[in-house]
């Protein structure tokens, strides 16, 4: 039986490697992959405790009374999927501005913010 | 008649705003008219107090015409926090007022020859205009830190975008050091809102229960008096402003690289926002906090005088020179308040004490006055031969008869000569401190002597003896230049000559002052 | 409506003047002459000291070239043939400055002729005339307008009008009056001309509000304002080049600098004792001062008489700030008359008259010991000066000095001020005539250096003959006005047994002899001439062309020599003790002001012949005593000192530059160092902290990632284990 932890420990993997991939990859369409793992572990998670409060009669998991038809978790996924996919295209429209500009998409490179 | 003051207030800045949607030709006559209209406007509001409801302007229990109307108010608890919009005039500010005015009417007319950004220019004048005059006219504490720190941003930019060579530099240092300074009264302003019950920030609130302020709080496990605490806090911005010293050094800087105008209004008015603040709010509602204080006060006012004097005898630029020359005079003021609030003699010397801080709030008008019209004359000559190195000229009074007459008028009356205004608010200044601080007076009135030695040697150097040729194709100012100076030097001759009408307005405010201040004593 | 009820118009009127000629003439007239086309370029300033010894070299175009003042005058003062600045017998005045003249020798006049009014009324004592009675006794005050009231403090313009004040009025338009007649002669063709008369008449107004004033607010203004007419006046020719080195003739800037400050140094004495007895008393009235001083402590009060007194040797140039006077001497002739010998400088003899009543009754007897001793030593040590001078107007500066200390120690050992007031009224006029009369010589050849005169009586007779009235009466030889006055200040000394001053007093009236009568001998006489008086051939030792002033100006030399004769007659009818009842308000003192026949005022009058006589001898009859004295090794420093006016010139010089100089120096280096240094200081140190903290912005994407990303573990790890989540 897959429970809910089941869900939670995959969310929180693949966090960790969205993050991880966030923070060590030098390409930065490769970053901006990592983030869009992140944001999808979240959206593993999101869905997951929402299907367990649905599955847990309507009562959320500390005992509380829920609506349970609500579709919280659902409508917060579907919100993510549609903030990542336009962060996506002005992320990528950027990576190839700065291309253009400098030929190069490594972040090691791109430090204009430096002190 | 309640819609008079709000409008002197706010139109400056409006007729700011509005100068920048205008196309540029017109911008001066704008700014000019818009002055000159507040000017009236002003000078409306001070004969139409005197002729109206009372002889007087009243005192801070009863301004003339007040506006007070609740702005801010939460609640938080049992804490309130409360800002009335407040407004009015006594016989304090009222003549800081119509100075300010005029001031600022004549810095628009001495400004006709500057054309860089002039749109921009005119619009932060008169910015400032708003600022100062909130500053005299605000009724409640929070009103008056907040137009108190509105006056910076004008003058910020006005000294780094139209001075000298150094100008980044003096509009930092004046901006910070300021700060610096109004940072402390702002706490300052907490402190005193949150001991006084913290239910309202007007001036009537504090001045009725002035003189009940005592107590003492407790810091660094010890405890100090919590007046003196108030006193120093509040008065950490107003020194700054005075200046006093030793906290004077940013003003020759930022006068000597600020435009001719911004000098004028820097001097004029906007060291009276220091002495006016240590009138109103220290001696006002901690009037204990500066009893404790007072010889102490009376020292660094000498010291300021002589100082002053000292630093201006050995100036090379002539506008360094006044700069020097404003924070020797205003050690006078300082003096006058300090004798004002010495806890000597008790109530038996009050007409000493009433001497002494009327000449004060005298010496802020005529210091004023004067101060202005030697920056206007500076600036003349400066407009003309592009320098105000002292020794570099030589015999110019021949090429300047206008230039001359009214300089040395200015000169004359800043270092006291009777029949012009300097001497009127020095004379009863000492009078009256001499009975209480007889020392400390003695000091500055040897600052009087000094005073007279760098103005005239200074007039030696650059006006007398035989033309420097370098300088034969030096011309007079002309009548549009020596508008302002003429206009001063006509208000000069008349406060000198009959101070009376001035004097009378004045003394009912500091009456009221004085009656807190001995009630303090007494308590004390 | 009695004269007395419009004194105010006594000042009034030449403040009319004034302004009128300022707003007026002056205005037509700079506004009716063509402007110079193109401003000549100064090449040739050939002018040495303006007015001094080199000035006939000047050339017109010099000062002309200057002087944008005054552009009226340009065109026809650089036409006149004469010479520069007033160099040579003159120039020629337009219409629009000669109204000027006539505008203030008009308002002077009516002054003069209110001023005798005014007099009459008091002496008008049943009031058969006026119908005011007694007025000599009470006096009349004269409320004008209230400065302010503070609580029970007054300060309000009062004037007093009383004996002295009718004294001082009479002297001060009577002498004003000639003074500006004879300037229209003197100043003619000046480009400054309408500005002189500005600027005297703002003296005549500045000097009658001092003496009307009936309390020390009013007598200040006046005081100061005095001042400040001395300061345009003493620089009015501030555009003339400095003097060649080693002249004794003083350059006008710096000159007008030291006048004003000098006084100024005086002042602050004079105002810390008005503050001293305003604090005590809460009053300026004299009359209230009176009877208020009688309470307060006496240590305190002989020190607030002695501080008032500071002020009096600011302006009575008595040592040690007597060191102006000479140097004021920069400005035009009238002006020395008017001003450094004859009124102004009197105005402190007046301030301690006024107050006599407090420092003879009330004060400890310090305070007028000080006055006393100031004024004898003062007058020792300005005429040991004088003895060696080269210059006819430095002369006669610390001959002034000198009198001047005649009158304060006259004030000090007498009973009453009639002594000392009755020197300075003689004095008044005889000084006048000096000044006037060594203006007219000046004005003749266009020099002031006595090695370049001699002889000159010859050309100038009448000028000669009005000097020497007033050099015989300075000597205090009678019947001239000089001795009635001098001589009873001598023989008082003696009386009250003051030795000391006796000693000093008497003795100077030796050198007085001596050096006025050399004067006179170096300017007029010379050998070979009767008594080496009167002209004598060839001993004109100059270069001009001598001869004669106009009308305009030997008219007030004579009026002012008849007046010294007149009163020295009037002196056998027993004036001086009319005057001495005039002056305590119609009362007889019994104060003898007449001299008496006795072996005192032989003595006293013996020293002055002595004095005259040694004079004749060196000078007139060529006694190379001089010539030994200055050459001797041991005189030689006693004389380059007495010539060098003991250095303390340049004493003072160094006290300023060392001194003051170096305090301001002190205050500006701290400010710039210490304070600036702080403040910048701290800007720098925040500046460095930033400095070191900004390292952490790499501007690397990623490094702000994981701060984020680290930050929010620790804070989650800290929430954790501050709730007990971990660890339990």
């Amino acid at each position: 039986m897959i429970t809910l932890n089941h869900f939670l420990v995959l969310g929180a993997v693949l966090f960790v490697i969205g993050l991880f991939g966030a923070l060590s990859k030098r390409n930065a369409v490769a970053i901006l992959m990592s983030i869009e793992i992140m944001l999808n572990a979240v959206n593993v998670t999101l869905v997951a405790f929402a299907s367990a409060i649905l599955n847990h009669g309507g009562k959320a998991l500390n005992g509380a009374t829920v609506d349970s038809s609500r579709l919280t978790g659902q409508i917060f996924a579907v919100f993510i999927i549609t903030v990542a996919a336009a962060e996506a295209s002005v992320a990528l429209a950027m990576i190839i501005a700065i291309y253009r500009r400098r030929n190069t998409i490594d972040v090691g490179e791109i430090n204009l913010m430096r002190w | 008649m309640q819609w008079l003051l709000p409008v002197i207030v706010f139109a400056p800045a409006i007729a700011g705003v509005a100068l920048l949607l205008f196309p540029q030709r017109p911008a001066k006559l704008i700014a000019a008219g818009a002055t000159l209209a507040v000017f009236l406007l002003s000078l409306w509001l001070y004969f139409g107090l005197l002729n109206g409801s009372a002889t007087t302007f009243g005192d801070v229990l009863h301004p003339q015409w007040a506006v007070d109307e609740p702005w801010i108010n939460i609640a938080l608890g049992t804490f309130h926090f409360r800002v009335d919009y407040a407004l009015g005039a006594d016989g304090l500010s009222m003549p800081m007022i119509v100075l300010n005015a005029l001031l600022t009417f004549l810095a628009v007319v001495g400004s006709w020859h500057i054309d860089r950004r002039i749109k921009f220019y005119l619009a932060l004048i008169l910015i400032l205009e708003t600022g100062v005059m909130g500053v005299f006219a605000a009724f409640d504490l929070f009103l008056f830190i907040l137009f108190w720190e509105v006056e910076l941003i004008p003058m910020f930019l006005l000294i780094g975008i139209w001075g000298g060579a150094r100008r980044e530099y003096a509009a930092w240092k004046f901006l910070i050091y300021t700060l610096v300074g109004s940072s402390f009264t702002l706490a300052g302003i907490f402190l005193i809102y949150v001991q006084t019950g913290g239910q309202s920030a007007t001036y009537q609130h504090y001045a009725s229960v002035a003189s009940q302020l005592t107590g003492s709080l407790p810091l660094f496990g010890g405890s100090v008096s919590l007046p003196l605490v108030l006193f120093l806090l509040l008065f950490a911005g107003f020194a700054v402003k005075i200046p006093m010293w030793p906290v004077h050094t940013w003003l020759p800087d930022a006068h000597t690289e600020a435009p001719t105008a911004v000098s004028v209004l820097l001097a004029g008015v906007l060291l009276k926002m220091g002495a006016y603040g240590l009138i109103r709010i220290c001696l006002g509602f901690v009037p204990q906090g500066v009893q404790e204080i007072a010889p102490l006060l009376g020292i660094v006012a000498a010291i300021n005088v002589l100082w002053g004097a000292g630093a201006s005898m050995v100036q090379h630029d002539m506008k360094k020179m006044i700069a020097y020359a404003s924070v020797s005079h205003m050690g006078y003021v300082l003096l006058g308040v300090a004798g004002a609030a010495a806890s000597v003699g008790g109530a038996s010397l009050l007409d000493f004490r009433q001497a002494a801080l009327t000449g004060a709030t005298l010496q802020m008008f005529t210091h004023g006055a004067i101060t202005g019209m030697l920056f206007f004359c500076v600036g003349v000559l400066y407009d003309k031969a592009h320098t105000r190195e002292i020794d570099i000229f030589g015999g110019i009074a021949t090429r300047m008869p206008r230039e001359i007459t009214l300089y040395s008028i200015a000169c004359f009356a800043s270092l006291g000569l009777p029949a012009l205004a300097g001497f009127v608010a020095e004379y009863l200044v000492f009078t009256g401190t001499y009975a209480l601080l007889p020392a400390q007076t003695v000091f500055a009135v040897f600052g009087v002597v000094l005073t007279a030695g760098y103005l005239l040697w200074m007039l030696r150097r650059s006006f007398f003896g035989p033309l420097n040729l370098k300088w034969r194709g030096l011309t007079d100012a002309t009548l549009r230049e020596a508008f302002p100076l003429a206009a001063l030097a006509v208000v000069i001759l008349f406060v000198g000559i009959y101070p009376q009408p001035l004097v009378d307005l004045i003394t009912p405010a500091m009456q009221q002052t004085l009656h807190t201040v001995v009630q303090a004593l007494a308590v004390h | 409506m009695t004269p007395v009820d419009l004194v105010w118009l006594v000042p009034a009127l030449p403040l009319a003047a004034m302004l009128i000629i300022f707003f007026g003439t002056r205005m037509v007239e700079i506004a009716v002459q063509p402007r110079p086309a193109a401003v000549p370029a100064p090449t040739d300033h050939g002018g040495h000291g303006g007015h001094g010894p080199a000035d006939a070299a000047t050339t017109p175009d010099t000062e002309a070239g200057h002087d944008a003042t005054d552009q009226t005058a340009h065109t026809t003062h650089g036409a006149a043939a004469a010479g520069g600045g007033h160099g040579e017998h003159g120039g020629h005045t337009p219409f629009w400055p000669m109204l000027s003249s006539i505008i203030g020798v008009s308002a002077l006049l009516l002054s003069f002729a209110l001023s005798l009014l005014i007099l009459w009324q008091f002496l008008d004592v049943n009031g058969d005339v006026f119908h005011t009675k007694n007025l000599i006794a009470t006096g009349k005050d004269i409320h004008l307008y209230n400065w302010f009231t503070i609580g029970s403090l007054n300060y309000s313009i009062d004037f007093r009008v009383d004996t002295l004040t009718v004294v001082m009025l009479l002297v001060v338009t009577g002498v004003s009056t000639l003074v500006h007649l004879y300037s229209i002669g003197y100043m003619a063709g000046d480009p400054g001309y309408s500005r002189f008369y500005i600027e005297l008449a703002l003296f005549t107004v500045a000097m009658l509000i001092l003496v009307l004033g009936a309390n020390f607010l009013v007598l200040f203004i006046g005081w100061e304002l005095v001042g400040l007419s001395s300061y345009l006046l003493v620089g009015f020719w501030f555009y003339h080049n400095p003097p060649p080195p080693g002249s004794e003739v003083p350059y006008p800037p710096p000159a007008q600098l030291k006048a004003f400050v000098t006084t100024r140094l005086g002042d602050f004495g004079f105002l810390i004792g008005i503050l001293i007895l305003f604090t005590a008393t809460g009053t300026f009235n004299f009359i209230e001062l009176n009877t208020k001083t009688q309470a307060m402590d006496k240590g305190l009060l002989t020190l607030a008489m002695i501080l008032v007194f500071c002020g009096a040797v600011g302006k009575s140039a008595q040592f040690p700030l007597h060191v102006w006077l000479p140097d004021a001497m920069a400005g035009p002739t009238p002006v020395s008359a008017l001003i450094h010998a004859a009124t102004m400088v009197a105005a402190g003899v007046y301030l301690v008259a006024r107050l006599f009543p407090i420092y003879e009754g009330v004060a400890g007897p310090q305070a007028l010991a000080v006055v006393g001793y100031t004024g004898a030593f003062t007058a020792l040590f300005a005429a040991t000066i004088a003895l060696t001078q080269n210059d006819i107007k430095g002369v006669l500066a610390y001959s002034t000095i000198s009198q001047l200390g005649y009158m304060f120690a006259g004030l000090a050992v007498a009973d009453t001020n009639t002594v000392g007031m009755y020197h300075l009224f003689t004095h008044a006029f005889f000084k006048a005539l000096l000044f006037l009369g060594s203006g007219s010589v000046i004005h003749a050849i266009g020099a002031q250096d006595m090695r370049k005169m001699g002889g000159l009586a010859r050309f100038m007779p009448w000028t000669a003959g009005t000097i020497l009235v007033a050099t015989l009466a300075i000597s205090g030889i009678p019947p001239f006005s000089g001795f009635w006055s001098k001589d009873p200040i001598i023989t008082t000394a003696l009386e009250k047994g003051n030795y000391i001053i006796y000693g000093l007093t008497l003795f100077t009236a030796f050198l007085t002899a001596f050096y006025m009568f050399r004067l006179f001998i170096l300017t007029f006489g010379g050998q070979g001439s009767f008594l080496g008086l009167w002209g004598g051939h060839d001993q004109y030792r100059g270069d001009a062309h001598p001869r004669e002033s106009p009308r305009v100006m030997t008219f007030p030399l004579v009026v002012l020599a008849l007046a010294t004769i007149l009163i020295g007659l009037a002196g056998f009818a027993g004036f001086n003790q009319g005057f001495a009842w005039f002056l305590n308000h119609g009362v007889n003192v019994d104060f003898p002001v007449a001299p008496a026949l006795d072996a005192n005022t032989f003595i006293g009058v013996g020293a002055g012949v002595l004095g005259i006589l040694l004079a004749i001898a060196v000078y007139g009859y060529g006694l190379r005593l001089n010539v030994a004295l200055a050459s001797s090794a041991v005189t030689r420093p006693i004389y380059r000192l007495l010539y060098r006016r003991y250095f303390l010139d340049e004493l003072y010089l160094w006290l300023i530059r060392v001194v003051v100089l170096g305090l301001s120096n002190l205050c500006a280096l701290f400010d710039a160092y210490v304070i600036d240094g702080i403040v910048n200081g701290s800007a720098r140190a925040v500046r460095g902290l930033g400095n070191i903290t900004r390292r952490s912005e790499t501007g690397i994407l990623q490094n702000y990632g994981a701060a984020i990303f680290g930050g929010a573990m620790i804070i989650l790890i800290l929430v954790f284990v501050a709730t007990g989540a971990i660890g339990r």
